[in-house]
């Protein structure tokens, strides 16, 4: 599980962030309201991501408490969260860790 | 009786029976006085339903007050025109496309964290402690709970 975590961390840091940009990222908080199956919907749709990777991301929330969907420039980061909190999922954002 | 189906372009078809439609109706004017109470002004609400429908979006609170200023109107007036919608829905059948089913999908979902925070609904071990419940609203959350599963299975299809 772990290692296709990080797997999956890469791979959207590689897909979202041109070298060089400095880096924010979009987190999705867990809640104990919102229904799994929205929360993966939203990620589909929004995202664009396939089932299987809106699948993990809504899982890594709902057990961890928290997982970083999104890296890129901040006003792209402010504009996931909108969307985010337009659909009522509860999400910030914040600098990379460096 | 809820039946949502896959619709064609995308969207679903609603269809509700007189009870139902008739509770969604009065929950969702509700949901519209809440949000038409909201005052615009970028702040936290003291209101715990209405914090949650407009999160901080930063830890820090200067930026996400910030944040507040530059979009709340927006995003409020977008919870607005989602709610009149499902205040307007019947008995009967009603055809979604792909853009109002997202809208009205949206709206269920709002009301249904309001009603979450209404029952004081905040943990994992809150969620536990509802399950079953038959108290009124707690059957409400979960009715509501159903047919957004639904919604989003439809949706999921079409």
């Amino acid at each position: 599980m772990a290692s296709l975590d990080t797997e999956l961390e890469q791979e959207l840091t590689r897909a979202q962030q041109p070298h060089g940009q400095t880096g924010w990222r979009t987190v999705v908080w867990n809640d104990p309201v919102n229904l799994m199956s929205y929360v993966t919907w939203v990620f589909r749709t929004h995202f664009g991501f396939d089932e299987q990777t809106a699948v993990n991301l809504m899982l890594r929330v709902h057990h961890d408490g928290r997982a970083v969907v999104a890296h890129g420039p901040r006003e792209t980061m402010e504009a996931h969260v909108r969307a985010m909190h337009d659909y009522g999922l509860w999400a910030t954002l914040e600098p990379e860790p460096t | 009786m809820i039946a949502v189906r896959p619709g064609v372009g995308g969207g679903i078809e609603l269809r509700l029976g007189r009870q139902e439609a008739s509770l969604l109706a009065d929950l969702a004017s509700q949901y519209l006085r809440l949000l038409e109470a909201r005052d615009s002004a970028p702040a936290l609400s003291p209101d715990p339903a209405i914090a949650r429908l407009f999160p901080a979006a930063y830890a820090d609170p200067a930026a996400a007050a910030r944040f507040r200023e530059e979009g709340e109107t927006a995003a409020l007036a977008q919870r607005l025109a989602d709610a009149q919608r499902l205040a307007a829905i019947g008995a009967g059948r009603t055809r979604f496309d792909r853009e109002e089913a997202t809208a009205f999908m949206r709206a269920l979902n709002g009301l249904r964290l309001v009603v979450a925070t209404r029952l004081g609904l905040y943990t994992e071990e809150d969620a536990q402690a509802l399950a079953g419940s038959h108290a009124p609203l707690a059957r409400i959350h979960a009715w509501l709970g159903l047919f957004l599963e639904r919604v989003v299975a439809a949706l999921s299809e079409s």
